[in-house]
């Protein structure tokens, strides 16, 4: 036909340039506050980022969604200040945590910063303010929990950490429950800046940033009066998770442009056909789980309708090849008792509870009547992000699910067609790390999908990582935490998620090397370690009747 | 910025961003879904799909293994009148970002086996993200069957799935042969780049690209609908009715700044918690959320005819004609009396830093800039959007108000239902 062509090479890569931490000033400020301010002048905006630990209530999740829904209603001349600096700012509840973000001219920003400051330490939470959060959000549960990966998430909790566990949502009647006189009581007496976290990205002097913010945040009181004694197990290090996640788990499919800040919602407008796969800020651990903080602070590149600064991001067009490589994992729980048993306007004091561990119960199945398309969500117990093997297990995670180029995407997707979106991903549930696989696969292919996961877990302890793979994975990472933090709000991301993991802000520098270290010994000793199928539990929700014929015991305990 | 034309027709754009850490790379091509034939919907972004299936030198998922294992990502998006693929890489990458890109589009390899592959790969994804949910695919898989007449504006991009599955290798070559030129594409560079090296490296593997004619763009103009077209659309798993309000859009290429007033219109309207319909509509329980705005995926992605719509979900004891009775209203009073000026200053500054703050993240800065100038001739618009939408007048908007009361639009009702 045509003669032959030139062969042609692929091209070497140009040496690159080590990722430059920016300017940068990390304190904590005598009363607890944590602040980090980092310069980053690429447009002349700044993005503001809180997340401050809430205690323990009797109403769960319900409680504190209303208190991110009032938190600025009495905010005095806040519509007017936030119209001229062009701001957006939205309030929300992330892992048991209240979650602010703003973004802002940078000539706003220290008047932005006050007014957040204003209200966390004098906010009134009107009534009227509360009465409307709760009537808003009662009406957005019913389309949230339709949703196919808030009832799978839902149910992979119950599954695995076993029927008393806080739901994903809270319920009608909490809510309905939930009066303005506890909000302000939570707010005033329970929650306080030890533990609390503030990060400050953009045209800005760092600082000059973290004196405006001491300046504004000292008068925070430290101690808490809240009649709780559990508050600390969730301030601390930790729990990225959230109550708030479960809303983002849920929004990040939906491109809806902005609903308001603090909002449960508008997963149900979610018309978008498919988020954008644009890299998200990303902690070099988990640039899988690494949207989650743009949950609630916007970020253009997320997807996330809560509390979005940006109404011009809009619905995805078709899109692509590969799904958004950030598919949310389960989230953690709200640190409280179920909220349908308690009295909810009681004050229950409640003792630090035990951390949850999942149990190992095989995989159920879930019916969902009417389903076209099964989800499969997976678990297995993981490592925590500064034991000195996850980064070993991170790479390996990488090579079997971890990016688009993985083991599990082949045989799945690219061979056999069977899913559109699949992944592994290390994260937390409920305050344990773990591993998660998760696909979504119509009804009839159900086994056949399962199967192949089984399969390539079992292939992962026998054909370990090999080099190639292994240095893919190592590259792919350390290229993804410059890429997280190339822009205001990927950075501003990025720092979040290291400080709530209790890690460096150097952490972005030294994970690549760490990872650069690591040997194919570790990465193959890891995929033997914490591989194995019979490590995993979880669910398949599905149409029960497509799935009545199915064989799903592939998991059970009898390899 | 810089433009060039490579002698097969290629257009390149260069962005330099001496401070960026990242090099952002992609390919817009001059189709999509309004593009695709009847009898195949879904066609273009099926195809899409296979652009990642191999080439001459690049063998199947090679692309995507390739540009991870340099610390990049890629993906794609089809949209109604173009389909980008595109890269985020760190800067050491870019040759190797064009290498791939310039194989696939000198040489695609379709199998009949990748083929079956990606229909069931792309029927997944639809169920994923249309069948299977709540809401899936509202409005924009189906208010432009209510709002547009002609095939090319009305049809479901997302396509059928029997449509899908006759899809043909043979009609794959045909489409790669008739649209994927280089003279029906734009390639994008932004990033810390030298545009002279640059623009050397890009010779060096797109030049010897043979030059061929692409294929004629759809006719897409057809007359704007006359009064009020209504459709109902039924959800088996949504627990909430919903409603979706489509007009046309004016021209940007046309009248720019009718344009602008369109997305400062929408941003009044329905853009942030003190917007007039959230203000109006949400407080009081009317709706549990109402939403605006320019295009189905965003303001200038696409040509003219391009679609302003509002979308509002609410609870079932809402009386169906409350949504459009409100915007009626809303848009008689703008139409009458302008936006205060307050209202607007504000809409306009937020508008004005979302835009900013949107381009701030590289990756949507390449796309947006390489859509803007294969759509409409502007690749500044990433820069220039941001001073131009606060010169948008009271006037302006107002005018814009008037013109959508005044138009037809089109009310498409969704209708939950049946699966618990």
């Amino acid at each position: 036909m045509t003669p032959v062509p030139p062969v042609r090479e692929l091209p070497a890569l140009e040496v690159g340039r080590a990722f430059p931490l920016p300017p940068l000033v990390d304190a904590v400020l005598p009363n607890g506050l944590r602040v980090v301010a980092a310069r980053a002048p690429s447009v002349p905006m700044v993005e503001l980022w809180m997340r401050v630990p809430l205690p323990e209530a009797a109403e769960g999740p319900a409680l504190a969604q209303v208190l991110a829904d009032t938190l600025f209603a009495d905010a005095e001349g806040a519509d007017d200040l936030l119209g001229r600096a062009g701001a957006t700012l939205g309030a929300g509840v992330d892992g048991g945590q209240l979650s602010v973000s703003a973004s802002m001219t940078a000539a706003a920003f220290p008047e932005v910063l006050d007014l957040v400051a204003g209200a966390l330490t004098g906010a009134a939470h009107p009534d009227r303010a509360c009465e409307h959060a709760v009537r808003r959000l009662t009406a957005q549960l019913g389309p949230l929990r339709a949703q196919p990966r808030i009832l799978a998430q839902d149910a992979l909790r119950r599954h695995c950490y076993g029927p008393d566990v806080p739901p994903l949502l809270p319920d009608e009647q909490t809510l309905a429950a939930v009066t303005a006189d506890r909000v302000r009581q939570l707010h005033h007496q329970g929650m306080r800046p030890r533990g609390a976290l503030v990060v400050l990205v953009g045209d800005l002097d760092p600082t000059a940033a973290v004196n405006h913010a001491t300046t504004a945040l000292s008068t925070w009181p430290p101690t808490a009066t809240w009649p709780c004694a559990s508050a600390g197990s969730s301030a601390s290090a930790g729990s990225l998770a959230s109550a708030g996640s479960l809303v983002s788990a849920q929004l990040s499919e939906s491109a809806q442009p902005s609903a308001s800040a603090g909002s449960l919602v508008s997963a149900q407008a979610s018309e978008s056909p498919q988020p954008s796969a644009s890299p998200q800020p990303s902690a070099p651990a988990r640039p899988s789980a690494s949207a989650r903080p743009s949950a609630s602070a916007g970020s253009s590149a997320s997807p996330h309708p809560l509390a979005s600064p940006h109404p011009l991001a809009s619905p995805q067009p078709l899109a692509s090849p590969q799904p958004s490589p950030h598919p949310r994992p389960p989230d953690s729980a709200p640190p409280a008792s179920s909220p349908g048993t308690a009295a909810p306007s009681a004050l229950t004091p409640t003792l630090p509870l035990p951390p949850r561990r999942m149990r190992s119960a095989g995989v159920a199945v879930v019916g969902r009547p009417g389903a076209v398309q099964s989800q499969i969500m997976l678990v297995a117990p993981g490592l925590p992000r500064d034991d000195p093997g996850f980064a070993a297990l991170s790479l390996a995670n990488c090579v079997l699910g971890g990016f688009f180029s993985s083991r599990l995407t082949v045989a799945v997707r690219e061979e056999r067609g069977l899913a559109y979106r699949i992944d592994a991903v290390l994260d937390e549930l409920l305050d344990e790390e773990l591993v998660f696989l998760d696909a979504d696969t119509r009804t009839d292919a159900t086994e056949a999908a399962v199967r192949q996961i089984r399969d390539e877990l079992l292939r992962l302890a026998e054909r370990p990582p090999s080099a190639a793979e292994t240095d893919a994975a190592r590259e792919f990472f350390t290229g993804m935490t410059a890429l997280g933090a190339a822009s205001q709000a990927g950075l501003a991301g990025a720092l979040m998620n290291l400080l709530q993991y209790g890690l460096s802000p150097d952490w972005l520098r030294t994970f690549p090397q760490r990872l650069a270290e690591v040997t194919l010994g570790e990465v193959a000793r890891a995929a033997q370690e914490f591989y194995a199928p019979s490590r995993f539990s979880g669910v398949i929700v599905g149409d029960p009747s497509g799935l009545a014929s199915q064989d799903f015991d592939l998991f059970a305990r009898r390899q | 910025m810089r433009t060039e034309t490579l002698d097969n027709g290629l257009r390149v754009l260069l962005d330099p961003r001496p401070n960026s850490p990242v090099t952002g790379i992609a390919v817009h091509y001059d189709v999509g879904f309004r593009s695709e034939p009847e009898g195949r919907t879904g066609f273009a972004h099926l195809f899409e799909h296979l652009m990642f299936q191999g080439s001459e030198n690049v063998a199947r998922g090679e692309h995507f293994r390739h540009v991870q294992a340099s610390g990049g990502t890629a993906n794609a998006a089809t949209h109604h009148d173009h389909t980008d693929y595109h890269q985020l890489v760190p800067p050491g990458a870019l040759e190797r970002v064009l290498f791939l890109e310039a194989d696939r589009m000198r040489a695609l390899r379709i199998s009949a086996e990748n083929l079956r592959t990606q229909v069931a790969v792309v029927q997944e994804e639809i169920r994923l993200q249309v069948t299977n949910r709540p809401y899936g695919g509202f409005p924009w898989t189906v208010l432009p069957g209510v709002l547009y007449e002609t095939f090319p504006n009305a049809h479901n991009g997302y396509g059928d799935l029997r449509e899908l599955e006759r899809a043909t290798v043979a009609e794959c070559e045909a489409f790669f042969a008739a649209h994927y030129t280089p003279a029906n594409a734009v390639l994008t560079i932004s990033g810390p780049v030298d545009p002279d090296h640059a623009l050397t490296l890009v010779h060096r593997h797109f030049g010897d690209i043979p030059a061929h004619p692409a294929a004629p763009r759809p006719r897409l103009a057809e007359p704007p609908p006359c009064g009020e077209r209504r459709g109902e659309h039924r959800d088996p798993h949504a627990p909430l009715p919903a409603v979706a309000l489509g007009y046309r859009m004016p021209d940007p290429a046309a009248d720019l700044g009718d344009y602008l007033a369109h997305m400062v219109l929408a941003r009044l309207l329905a853009g942030g918690d003190d917007a007039r319909l959230r203000r109006r509509l949400v407080h009081d329980g009317t709706v549990t959320s109402v939403r605006a705005s320019c295009g189905f995926f965003g303001p200038l992605q696409a040509r003219d005819p391009d679609t302003f719509l509002l979308v509002a979900h609410h609870p079932p004891t809402t009386a169906p004609e409350a949504v459009p009775s409100a915007v009626d209203e809303e848009l008689d009073r703008l139409a009458a009396t302008g936006p205060h000026p307050r209202e607007l200053s504000h809409a306009t500054a937020r508008a004005s830093t979302a835009l900013c703050r949107s381009y701030d993240e590289p990756l949507t800065r390449t796309r947006h800039a390489g859509a803007f100038a294969l759509l409409h001739a502007s690749p500044n618009l990433v820069t220039d959007l941001p001073t131009l939408l606060p010169q948008v007048t009271a006037e302006s908007v107002a005018h814009a108000a008037k013109t959508l009361r005044t138009a037809g639009r089109a009310v498409l009702t969704l209708i939950p239902g049946g699966v618990p």
